[in-house]
């Protein structure tokens, strides 16, 4: 491999990567505050994905708005999962809230196979998307080059809200003692919700970017992704923000190098991230930027 | 005038019955105490005043309104703020951000600002200067200075206190009294739940004895502190 198709690839792993954070996001900030792995998490990026196709394809909105429009609406549809499927069993063992996001995924992917089909619908991505960038004698495609601008811009933007903003403080507050936030006059059901719809919307976000990287959207795109961003989550560290943004780059950088590095073992690339996500649980199981830090007694 | 009224309080646990009929008053600008030996009852009171803990009969009234069945976050807002057993303080959060989330529901910004000033300037030096330290690399005493700083912040009319001065050294006992007379007399009606009765009865106008989850005995702190049976039991006095 020469430099420049290294390049290329490790362009690709970035552009891969931003995607995986993106939906890792998710996962690590219910976790954090919840104890839970929201499996429906995947079907959001789906949603947020179907969302954007039909605001195009259907009400015909112009790109940007209809992608605003996808984001918030499945900003909305996280929350309401977390209203109507989560809240009742806040107070239930954490199995049963494992068990009901098992069965809220398989719901929303079902009702999407029935609703929409399980034909792939092809994805209208905007043209700056399929521009070809040349940088010496490498040339990427927008997609690869825009993925990771747009996503970077997003974390900054996410990671305003949690670090400098009084909501965020609140959301930070609950991940560590639900208790001693209520005690400081905090609605908590209020900030898990609004935290559902921030990774909602970042999911949403990841699931439209996908779609311009991946055009073909059917109702279960979201179960490979999902798994491997929720390994990007542990790899760094589930419960850690920057965290799940370290691993998703890592993961997508493994996957696209493994292919890049043995063409032969294309075939196994996901078997390749899971045995990542082994290998760390066995190693580090708290992941690169796992809590360490402790109460002090 | 009782800012504070509980009436024949009972808490269960599944199926053990850790409150059994508590009473008792907090008159407004007093400080009351509770003490009692370990699995008494107290923090389990202190939970069933601030909404997190939920009665299965009895009431109580804060300034003349049943709050057993309100949430603990409207609690606060009605005026009722803790600084609960083991001070839970936020350790990912800084000292500043730990302090601002006692106010986190205030709309008065300016007035905040200057119970940031008293607290921090005046009451706990040390917790300015450590601002931007997070709160999980304060010792002990301080964790227990910004819990008690952090539940000030939401300036309550009613401030509960659980074992503020369990685990630290002597030197830091007397400050955190210290600290309470001063907060009183800023016009601060306190409950003061401790295990070191006897610097408790010092500073409380009124005292209760809870043991096996019932008031045993109550009176003003001179009268509790000169009780045989409280030198006994709570004081480490022998016979
Ligand atoms: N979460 C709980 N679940 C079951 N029992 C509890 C719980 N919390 C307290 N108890 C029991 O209730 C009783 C009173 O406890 P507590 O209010 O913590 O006492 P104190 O604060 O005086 O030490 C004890 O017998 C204790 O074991
Ligand atoms: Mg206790």
């Amino acid at each position: 491999m020469n430099a420049s198709v290294l390049f290329q690839q490790l362009i690709n792993g970035m552009s891969l990567g931003s995607l995986y954070a993106l939906l890792a996001i998710g996962y690590t900030m219910v976790y954090g505050i919840l104890r839970f792995i929201n499996f429906a998490h995947s079907d959001i990026f789906m949603v947020g994905a179907y969302s954007a196709f039909f605001f195009i394809a259907v009400f015909r909105l112009p790109w940007p708005l209809a992608a605003a429009f996808a984001v918030a609406l499945t900003a909305l549809v996280g929350m309401t999962i977390d209203r109507a499927a989560y809240r009742p069993v806040r107070d239930a063992p954490r199995i049963s809230a494992l068990i009901t996001a098992v069965g809220v995924s398989s719901f929303i992917e079902n009702l999407g196979l029935v609703t929409v089909g399980a034909r792939p619908k092809a994805f209208e991505s905007p043209g700056f998307m399929s521009q070809v960038f040349h940088i010496g004698s490498v040339a990427v495609t927008g997609v690869a080059v825009w993925v990771p601008i747009i996503t970077v811009l997003l974390l900054a933007i996410m990671m305003y809200i949690v670090y400098r903003t009084k909501i965020g403080m609140a959301m930070r507050a609950v991940s560590t003692d639900i208790e001693a936030t209520r005690l400081m006059g905090v609605d908590v059901d209020r900030v898990i919700s609004y935290t559902f719809a921030l990774g909602s919307a970042l999911a949403a976000a990841g699931g439209i970017l996908w779609a311009c990287k991946y055009p073909k959207i059917t109702p279960l795109m979201g179960v490979y992704p999902g798994w491997k961003a929720f390994t990007a989550a542990v790899v760094g560290g589930i419960g850690s923000i920057p965290g799940a943004m370290i691993g998703g780059f890592i993961i997508g950088l493994v996957e696209v190098l493994t292919v890049a590095i043995s063409p032969n073992l294309s075939g196994y690339r996901d078997g390749v991230i899971f045995l990542v996500l082994v290998v760390f649980l066995l190693v580090r199981p708290t992941g690169i930027l796992g809590e360490t830090l402790k109460e002090k007694v | 005038m009782s800012i504070l009224k509980v009436r024949d309080l009972n808490v269960h646990y599944g199926g053990i019955h850790a409150l059994k009929g508590v009473s008792l008053d907090v008159p407004e600008g007093t400080i009351v105490t509770l003490i009692g030996a370990n699995g008494a009852g107290k923090t389990t009171t202190l939970r069933a005043i601030t909404g997190l803990a939920r009665a299965s009969s009895g009431s109580i009234e804060f300034r003349g309104r049943d709050i057993s069945s309100v949430s603990p976050h409207e609690i606060v807002r009605l005026g009722i703020s803790m600084a609960a057993e083991g001070r839970r303080i936020f350790y990912n959060l800084t000292v500043l951000e730990n302090l601002m989330m006692g106010a986190y529901h205030r709309q008065d910004t300016e007035e905040v600002k200057k119970d940031l000033e008293w607290i921090s300037g005046v009451l706990f030096p040390r917790l300015r200067e450590r601002f931007s330290q997070k709160g999980g690399t304060l010792s002990g005493g301080e964790q227990q200075m910004l819990a008690v700083g952090r539940a000030l912040m939401s300036r309550p009319k009613l401030l509960c206190l659980d074992e503020p001065s369990l685990g630290l050294a002597p030197l830091l006992v007397q400050e955190v009294f210290r600290v309470l007379s001063e907060i009183h007399d800023e016009g601060c009606t306190i409950l003061l739940v401790e295990q070191n009765a006897k610097a408790a009865l010092k500073i409380a106008d009124y005292g209760y004895v809870l043991r096996g989850g019932t008031i045993t005995m109550h009176g003003t702190g001179e009268e509790l502190l000169a009780d045989e049976r409280v030198r006994k039991a709570y004081l480490g006095e022998g016979e």
